[in-house]
């Protein structure tokens, strides 16, 4: 009950319910622009959330991630390209509907199942969030510094390419993290003399040049997506008698979008594909699965809007971010001073439960935004690639010069922007290279820390409980990776002596 | 007499991404070393961490070449026992092509030319200040990814720069560069 009379109050005397919003509305149209993913969305917001207070900016950029999620299904279902990576699975049956005239119809299918798979989403939050804390409060130095390599070590088991790229990538993370002023003494490290760099990297910088600025890069050699016919594009909400139809594979996808959202590396996408699998099985109509089936929508939409939620409880309760947009809403979190993890119940209540009061508006707002920012959303759509990309360019650039009025900044995101561009050419993760920055003063001051009590004996970390598991968890991962990387090779070579393709 | 074989060993493009990522882990190492101790330093100085990674890339470096070869090494021999087996054989796709992007030299410099246009307004941007920099950024973007060029296309950056000015410099009230028109102006 305290929780919800904090909510209430943050909600009433803060700007956090006009975030929340402003997040929706601006998710669905970054959501609904293909090659704008919801990180980059969020990445792109960050700039603009340093003058706010901390729960407003917080709601901002989850509200945004919930309106994204949406945004994504408008040109899956109505240009058959998904706006986002998790709308994929929406573009199978979406686009046929729209195809027999019933654009609409999916549209709100999509919508409705959006917002019952979030609400289901919010509601497992909220309610699993502080007890999984609380287990995380029995932590301690090493343990911490164990959690963070354990964390490393699923993204980079987990991640898209090789296991080595992988490793690579959350490698170069932490080295960019030690930029700066060492936290612990105080000395200077790689700063080169630039007065810029003593305060570290900030992590913004980082995110927007290898989230944003790597897609513009990429978007230079891609087509224009195709337009939408707005004649078909009025949304048309589920009647009653429908909803009971739908269900079922709206429960399944908020099940599966709950269980994908608390697992590291597994994000919205995969959820999709795989509630669209189990509600086809599901259904008393699998037939109709790829040929405009509703459930089709229902599925994938309600679950990648229940990851939305779900994939906050690993970043809220251990401090642990599972996928590029929670990892960029942990680096909000730590721009603003907060440190996600089991402390932050502890010393931020109003910050928590004002969150959750502002998600709670978020993915009800969606309800109505989702028609009103239909309009706005195909407008954006229909307009020139050329002219957006170059519209997001000055966007970024005018935002991250807002932070410290300084050009060194602009120049550091076009830097990043060529590292993130090498990293898709080259086939490395993103995820670990971004998580390695999150938490590289996570792993590095728990790591000292935990020395300082043993004057330098590592044992410290294999005679605590919580931490010898936390590591040896870790290791079953990265080998378990690594067996399935050798085994990838060895089958690709034999595809070769066989004949085939590998 | 033998016939030479059609496929042969390639540098796979892994091992100079290897080489490169263990030379930047070099030179970290390098100035990691010239990070001073300090009195507060307790029994683990700010080099150790820095050092271990640099550590750690240079093995993951020397492990992506190690298996970059193996990999090469096991699709030369099996292609050129197929290619044994039947000289009209398709020669399957050589097994790092389906990692990242396959992008021609045309398409990097593609790419690489919006980082050279975002340069060029970052020099321009002290002196010709914020919205006519964000007009010419606009409209050059614009242009070179595909706009034609022309009133409309000026219209669009025109429009995007004063609405910038508006939110960034009015309503937010971040102090975007004059560039060197107040001088000019008096």
């Amino acid at each position: 009950m305290d929780g919800i009379s904090v909510a209430f109050h943050t909600l009433t005397t803060t700007p956090a319910a006009f975030a929340a919003l402003g997040g929706v509305a601006w998710g669905i149209v970054g959501g609904a622009l293909p090659g704008i993913s919801p990180s980059i969305a969020l990445a792109l917001l960050l700039p603009f959330t340093y003058g706010m207070d901390p729960v407003t900016a917080i709601v901002l950029l989850g509200a945004t991630y919930v309106g994204a999620e949406y945004g994504g299904s408008i040109p899956a279902i109505l240009i058959n390209t998904p706006g986002t990576n998790a709308a994929a699975a929406t573009v199978v049956d979406g686009y046929y509907m729209h195809r027999q005239g019933r654009g609409g119809e999916a549209l709100g299918i999509s919508l409705q199942s959006g917002v019952i798979g979030g609400v289901i989403g919010l509601i497992f939050l909220i309610a699993f969030t502080k007890p999984l804390a609380s287990v995380a409060l029995s932590f301690n130095f090493p343990a911490y510094f164990a959690l963070g390599v354990l964390g490393l070590s699923v993204i980079v088991s987990l991640s898209s390419g090789s296991l080595l790229k992988g490793l690579m990538a959350a490698t170069l993370g932490l080295m960019v993290s030690t930029v700066g002023t060492d936290p612990l003494s105080g000395v200077t490290r790689f700063t080169f003399g630039e007065p810029e760099l003593l305060t570290g990297i900030e992590y913004v910088i980082v995110m927007v040049g290898v989230f944003a600025v790597s897609e513009l890069m990429m978007t230079a050699n891609t087509p224009d997506w195709g337009k939408v016919d707005q004649r078909q594009t009025k949304i048309k909400l589920p009647s009653f008698a429908k909803w009971r139809k739908l269900w079922r594979a709206q429960g399944i996808g908020s099940g599966v979008g709950i269980f994908e959202g608390v697992m590291p590396g597994a994000g919205g996408s995969i959820a999709a594909f795989m509630s669209y699998n189990e509600a086809r099985r599901w259904s008393s109509e699998p037939e109709k699965f790829g040929k405009g089936s509703e459930e089709g929508i229902a599925a994938p939409e309600a679950a990648n809007n229940a990851v939305a939620c779900t994939a906050l409880v690993p970043v809220l309760s251990f401090g642990i971010p599972g996928s590029n947009s929670t990892a960029i809403l942990m680096g909000g979190m730590l721009i603003h001073g907060l440190t996600p993890g089991p402390m932050l119940f502890q010393k931020e209540p109003e910050f928590v439960y004002g969150l959750f009061g502002g998600l709670v508006v978020a993915n009800i707002s969606q309800l109505f935004l989702g028609i009103l920012m239909m309009t706005p959303a195909l407008w954006l759509v229909n307009r020139p690639k050329p002219y957006l990309m170059a519209a997001i360019l000055a966007l970024v650039f005018s935002g991250i010069y807002s932070i410290h009025h300084s050009t060194y900044d602009l120049y550091m995101v076009l830097g990043f922007g060529l590292i993130g561009y090498l990293l898709r050419v080259f086939g490395f993760p993103f995820l670990p290279l971004v998580l390695g920055l999150v938490l590289g003063y996570l792993v590095e001051a728990n790591y000292r820390r935990s020395l300082e009590l043993t004057a330098g004996d590592h044992r410290i970390f294999w005679e605590t409980p919580i931490s010898f598991w936390l590591l040896i968890l870790a290791a079953v991962f990265v080998t378990g990776s690594a067996i399935r990387d050798v085994l990838m090779t060895r089958k690709a070579a034999k595809q070769v002596e066989e004949g085939q393709e590998a | 007499m033998n016939k030479s074989s059609a496929v042969r060993f390639r540098i796979p493009r892994d091992i100079w991404i290897g080489l490169l990522a263990a030379a930047g882990a070099a030179y970290y190492w390098r100035v990691a070393d010239d990070i001073p101790i300090s009195p507060l330093d307790g029994a683990v100085n700010a080099a150790v961490l820095p050092k271990a990674l640099a550590t750690a890339m240079i093995v993951f470096s020397a492990l992506l070449i190690v298996r970059a070869l193996i990999v090469e090494a096991l699709f030369v021999r099996a292609a050129r026992r197929l290619e044994a087996e039947s000289a009209e054989a398709d020669m399957p796709a050589r097994p790092e092509d389906s990692e990242g992007k396959s992008f021609t030299t045309r398409e990097h410099f593609k790419a690489a030319g919006v980082l050279l246009i975002g340069i060029i307004y970052l020099l321009l941007l002290p002196h010709i200040g914020y919205v006519p920099g964000i007009f010419l950024l606009v409209c050059a973007v614009a242009i070179y990814i595909g706009a034609k060029p022309g009133l409309y296309t000026a219209g669009v950056g025109l429009l995007v720069a004063v609405c910038f000015y508006l939110l960034f410099k009015r309503l937010l009230g971040i102090p975007m560069p004059a560039g060197i028109w107040p001088g000019l102006l008096g």
